[in-house]
């Protein structure tokens, strides 16, 4: 999957860009504050109509603008496709191939792209719920009905919780139990499936970015107690999980909120047996976040047969020692790839075209000889 | 705004999925219209009031003590099909398919709205069940969260009655290809298959 071109009108401090792109990518260079961050997140944003900055889509609106507009022409399987969205106050509209797309999850993923930020250093050193969202976004982005379990799951357990708040529920208790867990059980069976598959995947990818075999691992530990190969049966779920309601029920009344089930499931990230999260260094985390990321573009192109495209946000400056070049030379041209830098590295030019970023403007300069 | 043009404006803005903008144009419309329009309006309001109620066995609404369903005895006693809100009758009596009564629980379990089993219409349920006579009991409510508890509700309430109870199925409508439905609706459909 290649971008052949990009327009941008008033996105972020992006006012007016039209820009024709090879097919290997392109080096954004440029001080800080000037745009090549905005310019990957007008890309992640026709892969998943979300900011990666988790803002609202009017707060990319450029200041003083009414609207902005992103438009890409790229390749799939192929084939030449454009996809163009534009978003105002009021409403959103997104065209796929010049036809209107009604919602956003219809044209998700149609463009596939994958982002490597210095915020992912969150996914492993924040708290559960970041990686929680990390799985719930790679079981979501293939599967609606997993979107839809977990919209579900979270409506049960609002009522749920309401039902212990208020403390007069006991009649009608069981049945919210019973709901609990039919919505709950393939949210955790597809957790505990996707951490199976990608386990040694993530094992193998952290070694190699950190050119270290050092047991980076990660594992599903679901909240209900259940070990990681029961936790994709769904009888052994149902009846761990039922018991378990049972079980912390006064705790539960207690406290006035619903203690066990996959709101409270944990993705343990471990290096040589010791938790990321709490005892890791800055640069066994970093890799960890980027051993995540990649295998988020392994998985994407496994489940959907297309080579997504990789942002990467100023990820070299922030691995240490070899990690940056070692990572690039492994992801070699398999990617078209946009990466954000300070300065024009060789290393990191090499091969790719370097774009000038300054005060919303990018310039290209013309294409270096092929080598 | 004058007083009484403020006043059913307000009023009007009260009914379910009417907002102010939709009220005053409302509103505006009947200013417009000649009194007789008006006044034929009022009155079929306070008739609603007046001469409709609850059917005292089933909850349906009625013209007097029992609504037709319950009078009607070509009906099959033996059936009773449970549903949300009376319009939902409405919805499976054009269908056809179903020639038993009724039971209406006016709402459905949701202790975020504050809504128990105690809010509705069970017990007359429970004690029609217990008569005699009934031999299914069809849940109805919507396929949607708070329906769902509903039904896992009632069946869980209806278990020591020995009566046979079912829930109806989701999946594909007729008339509809497969390639247009979405997966989700195909792997209910799937997964509430029968045997041919």
């Amino acid at each position: 999957m290649r971008l052949t071109e990009v327009r941008l009108e008033q996105f972020r401090n992006l006012v007016d860009v039209g820009l024709e792109v090879p097919p290997e990518g392109a080096v954004l260079v440029g001080s800080n504050g000037q745009g090549k961050t905005n310019f990957l997140e007008a890309i992640h944003y026709l892969s998943r109509f979300r900011s990666f900055r988790g803002s609202a889509h009017v707060d990319a609106v450029a200041f003083g603008a009414g609207h902005f507009r992103i438009e890409a022409g790229f390749t799939s399987d192929g084939r030449s496709r454009t996809l163009a969205v534009s978003a105002d106050r009021e409403r959103r509209r997104i065209l796929l191939d010049g036809a209107p797309i009604g919602r956003p999850s219809e044209a998700a993923g149609t463009l596939l792209a994958v982002s490597l930020r210095p915020e992912d250093l969150e996914l492993v050193t924040g708290s559960p719920s970041a990686r929680r969202e990390y799985v719930d976004e790679l079981l979501g982005l293939a599967s609606r009905p997993y979107r839809r379990a977990l919209a579900e799951y979270d409506r049960v357990l609002r009522q749920r919780n309401e039902l212990l708040r208020s403390g007069r529920g006991a009649a009608q208790l069981e049945a919210w139990d019973e709901s609990l867990i039919s919505s709950g059980v393939p949210i955790v069976i597809s957790r505990a499936h996707l951490v199976r598959r990608l386990a040694d995947r993530f094992a193998r990818t952290a070694a190699r970015v950190a050119a270290e075999d050092d047991g980076y691992a990660i594992a599903y530990r679901p909240s209900v107690p259940v070990d990681s190969a029961a936790a994709e049966r769904e009888s052994d779920v149902r009846e761990a999980w039922s018991r378990a309601l049972v079980d912390r029920y006064e705790v539960d009344r207690v406290r006035g909120w619903t203690t066990v089930g996959p709101h409270r499931d944990e993705l343990e990230i471990v290096k040589g047996g010791r938790g990321l999260e709490r005892f890791g260094s800055q640069g066994e985390c970093r890799t960890a976040a980027v051993a995540l990321r990649l295998m988020e573009a392994e998985l994407l192109e496994a489940d959907t047969g297309r080579r997504p495209i990789l942002l990467l946000d100023d990820v070299f400056s922030e691995l240490d020692g070899g990690r940056g070049e070692r990572l690039l030379e492994w992801l070699g041209d398999r990617h078209q790839r946009f990466v954000t830098s300070p300065r024009p590295l060789a290393w990191l030019t090499d091969g790719l075209a370097a774009w000038r970023v300054s005060a919303g403007r990018i310039e290209c300069p013309a294409p270096a000889a092929a080598g | 705004m004058a007083g009484a043009v403020e006043q059913l404006i307000e009023e009007l803005s009260r009914l379910p999925g009417i907002g102010r903008k939709t009220a005053s144009r409302l509103t505006f419309y009947l200013l417009k219209q000649p009194r007789e329009s008006a006044s034929r309006l009022s009155d079929a309001i306070l008739q609603v009031k007046d001469r409709i109620s609850f059917c005292e066995t089933c909850g349906n609404i009625a013209e007097g003590r029992t609504c037709t369903y319950c009078l009607d005895p070509r009906r099959d006693e033996s059936v009773i099909c449970v549903v949300e809100e009376p319009s939902d009758i409405h919805v499976i009596e054009k269908s056809g398919g179903f020639r038993g009564r009724y039971h209406v629980l006016h709402g459905r379990l949701s202790p975020l709205d504050g809504v128990g089993p105690e809010a509705l219409n069970v017990d007359r349920l429970a004690e029609r069940v217990r008569q005699g006579g009934v031999e299914e009991v069809i849940l109805a409510t919507n396929p949607d969260v708070e329906g769902e508890a509903t039904a896992l509700y009632l069946r869980r309430a209806l278990a020591p009655l020995g009566v046979r109870v079912t829930r109806i199925a989701r999946g594909i409508p007729m008339g509809g290809s497969l390639e247009f439905l979405d997966e989700i609706t195909v792997g209910e459909a799937l997964a509430g298959r029968r045997e041919l």
